[in-house]
């Protein structure tokens, strides 16, 4: 879930930080292109002018000419001069200025010609003014009323004034609509990129909600264990503590049998007859100090063996009367036997049997055995 | 202005005292020297002639901005640097630019935070002022993107013509 959310997150910030570039990048393209347009208005208002001034600085030019025919003043000449310059300033500009434009440079090609006319009739007047003096040059004035070529000249000019005034039309009108659009741009981007974030802000929510209730549940689950464990450990603790009461019984028990096995071993060796304890099978299974004194065997040696083969009675082959007696769960006394010795004759003995019970079972016999 | 060794840093410090004053001719030198005051037309005049025969190579710029703003500067070829009466008080009073008539509109029209429509390079002789080239800004957005601009029709081939010559 971890790994999922984090990569949810992951694609949000990297759809947000992409629609940021993405936006700075059509920003800026949006930004140089209303440069641009921006530039083309600045131009098309440029030409306007420019085409105007030349009208404007033609008429300035040839009234400081008149001025100077009249008066021949160099202040006169200065000023006319300083306007055809002017006009030929904004002549040429605005030829650089539509050359990229077929039709209006057409109509400055036609204006260029036209202003030669008119420059070079203005020469003519200077010309005669200086070799044949004002007279001359006053004829040639007047002959210049009939001329048409001012009245083609403001032609021209307002031809390219409505141009530039239509083109300015549609220019800042798309310098309109890259305004729009550039603001739609950022609406759009700006919702979102908020929705985005909106989006993202509810996934970590949601994420720590579901962490809080992930820690909420560990802690449970440790406070459960631990209460477990610690009852367990209680548990345990009783447990150890019986067990440990129960062995330190079990030793007392152990102790007390001891003592109580050691008191009967001493009773039966302090007896001074000869004594076996038969199995219910007819085995020795224990003798006192005087039997083994007696017969000169060790205690293992005897213990195990059949009891038949350590006394031996006066009956016929096959039939003990210790083993009949013990059976049939009755006492036996006065048997002549003699007892096997390790080295040396059997020894005569007078024997009794008595029958040891378990819950009024018989489970085996006491032989006790007196010299005679 | 008579130092055996003028450079345009020396020529710009010696007007850095003097007054702005627009005049809608051009003065003569020894007027706006005398007068202290002047406007671009007459420091960048100036410069040329007194740079020129100093044995520098300069050109005469003439940016135009929006609403008929035009302003003209003096550019030393050599040191790839103009001379802008604007800068004369201080402490650069030249400014560095590359030698085309873009470059160094550009950085005009900067100094007035403002942009440029066109500009002309030209002389001026016996009050007579001459235009040698002249580049417009949008010259550029026709190459890049004639398509998407307004434009009355395909750029036309202007047959060379002789220019007109005011010499009388």
């Amino acid at each position: 879930m971890k790994d999922n959310i984090e990569q949810r997150m992951m694609a949000l910030f990297g759809t947000v930080a992409a629609l940021l570039i993405l936006v700075a990048a059509i920003a800026l393209k949006n930004v140089r292109e209303a440069e641009m347009s921006s530039d083309w208005v600045n131009h098309t208002h440029a030409v306007i002018l420019e085409t105007v001034a030349i009208e404007a600085s033609l008429q300035t030019a040839e009234a400081a000419l008149r001025n100077y025919v009249l008066s021949s003043d160099a202040r006169d000449q200065a000023a006319y001069r300083e306007a055809f310059s002017d006009m030929v300033e904004h002549l040429e500009v605005a030829k650089a200025m539509t050359k990229g434009d077929a039709r209006q440079q057409e109509r400055v090609t036609e204006l260029e010609s036209l202003v030669s006319k008119r420059v070079e009739f203005s020469r003519k007047v200077v010309t005669a003014l200086q070799e044949q003096g004002f007279d001359a040059a006053k004829q040639l004035v007047g002959s210049d009323a009939a001329d048409q070529t001012l009245g083609e000249i403001k032609r021209l000019v307002n031809k390219m004034k409505d141009e530039e005034a239509e083109l300015l039309q549609q220019r800042d009108r798309e310098d309109f609509l890259q305004a729009q659009s550039t603001r739609w741009t950022v609406y759009v981007a700006a919702a979102l990129n908020v929705a985005l974030i909106g989006l993202l802000f509810w996934l970590i929510r949601d994420d720590l909600k579901a962490r809080r209730q992930a820690a909420d549940a560990m802690r449970m689950a440790n406070e459960q264990l631990e209460e477990k464990v610690t009852a367990r450990t209680e548990e345990l603790i009783k447990v150890n503590d019986t067990l440990v009461l129960e062995n330190l019984e079990r030793k007392w028990s152990q102790s007390i049998l001891e003592r109580q096995f050691r008191h009967f071993e001493q009773i039966l060796h302090s007896i001074g007859d000869t004594i076996f304890v038969i199995s219910k099978t007819g085995r020795i299974i224990r003798v006192n100090s005087p039997a083994v004194k007696l017969t000169g065997f060790k205690v293992n040696d005897l213990i195990g063996e059949p009891f038949s083969s350590v006394l031996r009675t006066d009956e016929a082959a096959g039939t003990d009367p210790f083993v009949t007696a013990m059976k049939e769960g009755r006492d036996l006394s006065g048997v002549s036997a003699s007892v096997l010795v390790r080295e040396g004759q059997p020894v005569k003995v007078m024997a009794r049997a008595f029958p040891v019970r378990d819950n009024d079972r018989v489970v085996g016999s006491v032989v006790v055995c007196t010299m005679t | 202005m008579t130092e055996e060794k003028m450079t345009p840093r020396k020529f710009a410090a010696y007007f850095k005292d003097f007054d702005y004053k627009f005049h809608s001719d051009i003065q003569p030198p020894e007027v706006f020297l005398e007068t202290r005051a002047g406007d671009c037309d007459d420091y960048s005049l100036l410069a040329d002639k007194v740079l020129r025969k100093h044995g520098f190579t300069t050109k005469l710029v003439s940016v135009r901005m929006p609403g008929l703003l035009t302003h003209v500067v003096c550019y030393v070829v050599e040191e790839k640097v103009y001379l802008d009466f604007n800068n004369r008080v201080y402490l650069s009073r030249t400014e560095r630019s590359d030698p085309d008539l873009r470059s160094i509109a550009q950085k005009v029209a900067r100094s007035f935070e403002a942009n440029w429509t066109s500009v002309s390079e030209f002389t001026y002789r016996d009050g007579v002022k001459q235009l040698v080239q002249t580049v417009s800004k949008t010259d550029t957005y026709t190459v890049e993107s004639e398509d998407k601009k307004v434009s009355a029709g395909k750029p036309a081939e202007a047959p060379a013509k002789k220019k007109i010559v005011i010499d009388f």
